[in-house]
């Protein structure tokens, strides 16, 4: 019986000795990931926006502007290691009540590090073939307290996000890192003269800049963005004077995208400390516990004990043969 | 021993089975269909 019990007890132990490596190693390598079906609507509003508006030739004032952000995976182009997410993103002059722009983006990333991959037809601003590293629609698992490069999508270079204490979103502790890039010339434009005030030039070219403060909050064990916020200026300067305000707004996620995007990481996180941790380690604590506990069982339960008199009696009895 | 090491590699490959098992249920959450796609109407507030 005692032997029964301990052959019982390795094999439970075995059982969850094993389960726990497995998990711990294997199966939370294979599924701890960004997913390639992501599908997630957010929406962002800045008020007090000036901007210059393509379709009445003229600069607003303040505006509310909202941008509503889809982010869509695509299912076919990604990988066991590699996913590929389009974006779709709709501004939308609230005040004025006309469309701004829409833009286009799709980005390949590793679905463990977050960085950005070249490959997979990348697009930004509807621009193809465009160089991509850094960070992009998602951060490291285990995001340390360190300065991250984050693919800058007006600029087309990544840039530093620097670490800058945590925050508490939607009662989620998160990290927060602030990019930070001063007025920036990137490219130049050439535009009517009558655009800028200067009718009597036929064209004039201008050098673009671009000034942002951009602020993510990030959940530190998935790397999943849950906030973010953009205090952004474009314009057009010609000899060291700003000549065009293209745009200029603090665009913040509203609370309800915030509110989706929290629960999401906080599912995420849960479910992967799960197979990192809150399994592993208990089971292989209880099945190192009964194999140890089955083997002695099963090694010692199976003899008999040394003073049963019966025992000694059946070692010392010698069958006589016929004798001859 | 010879018992004990059966019911050892027992436990262990019932383990890697569910180990299998568990990977493939929580590969399929990150890698199906976007579950949650609609039609989203741009522009309406």
């Amino acid at each position: 019986m005692r032997r029964a019990l301990g052959l019982l007890a390795a094999g439970l132990g075995s059982f969850l000795l094993v389960s726990a490596l497995v998990l711990r190693f294997y199966v939370a390598d294979q599924a701890i990931k960004s997913p390639l079906n992501q599908y997630q609507v957010s929406t962002y509003v800045a008020p007090d926006v000036t901007y210059f508006n393509p379709t009445l030739l003229r600069e607003l004032t303040g505006v509310t502007m909202r941008d509503t952000v889809t982010v869509e995976g695509d299912q076919a182009g990604g990988s066991a290691g590699r996913a590929v997410w389009n974006q779709f993103s709709y501004w939308y002059d609230e005040t004025s009540r006309l469309a701004y722009q829409q833009l286009t983006q799709r980005l390949a990333f590793s679905r463990r590090s977050g960085l950005l991959i070249d490959c997979c037809a990348t697009s930004v601003g509807g621009k193809s073939g465009v160089r991509v590293s850094g960070q992009g629609y998602a951060w490291p698992f285990g995001t340390r307290h360190a300065t991250y490069d984050v693919f800058d999508t007006t600029l087309l270079r990544p840039e530093p996000a620097r670490y800058a204490g945590t925050a508490v979103i939607d009662g989620l502790a998160t990290d927060k890192f602030v990019e930070q890039v001063p007025a920036t010339r990137f490219r130049t434009q050439t535009l009517p003269g009558r655009l800028v005030g200067l009718a009597d030039q036929a064209s004039v070219t201008l050098g673009e800049f671009y000034r942002t403060t951009t602020t993510y909050w990030v959940e530190p064990v998935t790397g999943q963005v849950v906030d973010r916020s953009s205090d952004e200026d474009l314009s057009l300067r010609g000899g060291g004077a700003r000549v065009l305000t293209l745009f200029r707004g603090d665009l913040a996620m509203d609370q309800a995208s915030v509110a989706v995007l929290a629960a999401a990481a906080k599912s995420a996180s849960s479910r992967a400390s799960l197979v990192t941790a809150r399994i592993p380690l208990p089971a292989g604590l209880a099945g190192v516990i009964l194999l140890a506990l089955g083997c002695v069982l099963a090694l010692v339960g199976g003899r008999q004990p040394e003073y049963d008199p019966g025992y000694r009696e059946a070692a010392a009895f010698q069958p006589t043969g016929p004798r001859r | 021993m010879a018992r004990l090491l059966v019911a050892v590699a027992i436990g262990a490959i019932l383990a890697i089975g569910a180990g299998l098992v568990a990977s493939t249920v929580l590969l399929g959450i990150a890698n199906g269909k976007p579950a949650n796609a609609q039609l989203y109407n741009y522009g309406q507030p």
